[in-house]
């Protein structure tokens, strides 16, 4: 028994360790970078890569001849086009039980979304708003485009 | 670099100073699944509330008038959106290893299966790598649940050992027991294509 019990201790501790990696920085991944892309965040702007993190409260934007892709942790799929501004306002996700909840902002530009395990669990728990509208999504593809206002 | 930047920041000044600044305005577009089943989405402006339930549907809200809705031609959709087609990411690609039973070593087979999966995670700009462990429906879940996840992770030590597959804060290693077998078995049964470890390349 006791065998067993630091067998458990210790796989739930590895495990616990072997994700915090990616839950605690990383809410996705950028996969396609073209052109300017920048990630701006409380702790200053940067240019990113490739397999570069991208984690809650963090703003993407792409210049005129920029674009981007990221997969999130539950499979989401996000592209952002050209001169685009999309704030990841807040995102959680439980790998083991497959629970979590999305809230984006496309304040100008044009994004589409392919949802992932997060709208197929619970279509509430994902939202984008845009300066003036807010969707709700029942596990889809689509393009949201907001133009106008201050740029 | 910078001339269109300035042309760009040329042409809103110029319709700031006309008076033509655009109200905010913004689109919704419906696009069809990839495996073809249905979907929707809800877009709520204000008090207005639109549903879209068929490809190409898009609803517009512009600041101060009512929401409309309309349809768009499949082709006009690409070609206003060249970005969000060309920066699509792959779709993720799936392995699948198997192990020895009560353990976590794999079959001879599935063990020259990773140099297959380490060998496909270089050709992916930005891969990540999910690495989900599973049992078979023999023992009690407790001991599954740890045993699904020291097979996740032998998993990922393997891949990692090959220094120019993938960094390690790219891999993330889950345990699931025996939630999800892979051929249904009653329980305590011992089936072999249930002890495996699935490999989500993406």
């Amino acid at each position: 028994m006791r065998t067993l019990v630091s067998t458990l201790a210790l796989a739930l501790c590895c495990g616990a360790a072997g994700a915090q990696s990616l839950d605690a920085a990383r809410a996705g991944t950028l996969k396609t970078v073209q052109g300017t892309v920048t990630v701006t965040n409380a702790q200053g702007a940067r240019t990113v890569h490739p397999g570069d993190p991208v984690a809650e409260a963090d703003k993407l934007l792409t210049g005129t001849n920029g674009a981007a892709s990221v997969v999130m942790r539950d499979g989401t799929t996000l592209v952002l086009g050209p001169s685009s501004q999309l704030d990841i306002t807040s995102f959680a996700f439980n790998g083991t039980t497959q629970k979590g909840n999305m809230l984006l902002s496309l304040l100008r530009g044009s994004l589409r979304m392919v949802t992932g395990l997060v709208g197929k669990g619970n279509p509430d728990a994902v939202k984008i708003t845009t300066p003036t509208s807010v969707i709700g999504v029942l596990g889809t593809d689509f393009i949201v485009r907001a133009t106008g206002g201050k740029p | 670099m910078m001339g269109p930047a300035l042309v760009a920041i040329g042409v809103t000044v110029m319709a700031l100073l006309a008076g033509r600044a655009l109200p905010p305005t913004s689109e919704v577009l419906l696009l069809p699944q990839a495996d073809g089943s249905p979907s929707s989405v809800v877009v709520v402006s204000g008090t207005d509330r639109q549903t879209l339930s068929a490809p190409y549907q898009r609803a517009t809200a512009v600041q101060g008038q009512k929401p409309t809705q309309d349809s768009l031609d499949p082709l006009a959709v690409q070609h206003a959106y060249p970005a969000l087609f060309s920066a699509m990411p792959p779709p993720p690609q799936h392995f699948t290893v198997y192990f020895e039973p009560g353990g976590t070593e794999l079959t001879p087979a599935s063990q020259a299966d990773l140099a297959t999966i380490i060998a496909a995670a270089q050709q992916r700009a930005g891969a990540d790598i999910l690495v989900i462990g599973h049992t078979d429906a023999q023992g009690d879940d407790g001991e599954n649940d740890a045993l699904s996840l020291q097979r996740a992770q032998q998993v990922r030590d393997m891949l990692l050992r090959d220094p120019q597959a993938v960094q390690a804060d790219l891999i993330e290693a889950r345990g699931r027991g025996k939630r999800e077998l892979a051929i249904p078995t009653a329980d305590g049964v011992a089936e072999a294509r249930n002890r495996r470890v699935e490999i989500v390349l993406r």
